[in-house]
């Protein structure tokens, strides 16, 4: 009796002491804090908006011929390896064609980068900026978005969710449905075909 | 005159130097295991809430819970880390370590499972399945993790009944743990 109360004694302790630790030191964490108020759950899908372009599904890793971007196809769910999700997805010829064209470098087409920190730094779609969505960034990025035509969005590619997560968020904060594209195949594909990369200064 | 033949009734066992031994190897591999998770979960805790929500592990409201969660239990993990490598409230931090992962390990085999019966997955087999764990170590094969966890789980489970305080601080300020009374003749 006495060892199992002084087994449990001990394992509150700790558990005691852990919640001072961690406490005491999270708001010194910087980009790493946990805001202990804030709702990270993604948010959750919203309802497609009437008459946006869509386009076809696009199994992973398939080409897709270049088009005009966001506006070819017929059917808008599901459109590739990616979760399903209500947003314009471009392909990598897509992609490509926005970032060469004019009206990038005059901020009016913008590409974000919803990775981590470390990913970010790594390496990066020339000119995106950083919109994790976990560490609160989307609200820093609204006006530039809301000033732009063309929001692109990004992260991993494959099962990644977090580039959707950032456009649901923005969808939130009043940016037009239609103005948002999610580039789904994202950083994996793009380092595979592109060799337009830019890195993070430290 | 008499002599004193008959031991004390609390005299304590003798633990045979195989124990000791043992006792030592599951405190250095599961404490130092879980300090390094600890560690690395610590470097961002970011990036572990996110797993939390991929996990659906609690309730996200209200927000304070999950969040709370995702800031003190990889301070947990290496206190008890710490615990059970120098040997103070090491039955304690083992039960803790024990806990966490018979939480822990039936939901990575869920999520393994589930990738692996996803429609369109095509992976040859269970263990060809990966995927970042949450655990601190990134992306995992399903079938390493779950081994490792067993293991671990198997060293935490000796360490909460084993009786050894070899190379233990707490050996250093606690008295001896009484031995079971025996029976005398």
């Amino acid at each position: 009796m006495g060892a199992s109360k002084s087994i449990l004694l001990s394992a509150v302790l700790l558990i005691f002491a852990a919640t001072a630790i961690g406490m005491a030191v999270n708001p010194f964490r910087g980009r790493s804090r946990i805001d202990l108020h804030r709702n990270y759950a993604p948010p959750k899908a919203v309802p497609v908006a009437p008459g946006l372009p869509t386009r076809p599904a696009v199994p992973a890793g398939a080409t897709q011929p270049a088009s005009e971007p966001g506006t070819s196809g017929a059917s808008r769910t599901t459109p590739s390896a990616h979760v399903a999700h209500e947003f314009q997805e471009l392909a990598y010829e897509e992609v490509a064609a926005l970032l060469a064209d004019p009206l990038t470098q005059i901020h009016m087409y913008i590409f974000l980068d919803a990775r981590n920190d470390d990913a970010y730094r790594a390496g990066h779609i020339p000119g995106a900026i950083q919109c994790d969505y976990w560490r609160g960034d989307v609200p820093q990025v609204v006006d530039r978005a809301m000033a732009a035509e063309k929001i692109i969005v990004y992260c991993n590619g494959g099962a990644c969710e977090d580039s959707l997560h950032v456009c649901r968020e923005l969808l939130r904060y009043g940016v037009p449905q239609g103005n948002i594209y999610l580039y789904a195949h994202g950083w994996e594909e793009w380092v595979r075909r592109s060799a337009e990369i830019e890195q993070a200064q430290p | 005159m008499t002599t004193a033949t008959a031991l004390p009734v609390t005299a304590p066992a003798r633990i045979h130097p195989v124990w000791h031994g043992l006792t030592v190897l599951a405190r250095l591999g599961v404490g130092l295991m879980f300090a390094y998770l600890s560690l690395m979960k610590l470097r961002d805790p970011v990036e572990f809430l996110k797993q939390i929500h991929v996990y659906n592990l609690a309730p996200t409201e209200p927000a304070l819970l999950v969040n709370m969660l995702a800031v003190t239990l990889p301070w947990l993990e290496l206190l008890c880390a710490a615990a059970v490598l120098l040997g103070v409230g090491r039955r304690g931090a083992a039960l803790l370590i024990a806990l966490m992962l018979l939480f822990f390990t039936p939901l990575i085999l869920h999520r393994g499972l589930t990738l692996y019966h996803a429609p369109g997955a095509s992976y040859a087999s269970f263990c060809d399945v990966s995927f970042d764990c949450g655990c601190g170590t990134g992306v995992v094969f399903v079938c390493r993790k779950l081994a490792e966890n067993c293991a671990l789980l198997a060293g935490a489970l000796y360490l909460i009944f084993a009786r050894s305080r070899c190379l233990s601080l707490a050996a250093l300020w606690l008295p001896r743990p009484p031995a079971p009374a025996r029976a005398e003749r």
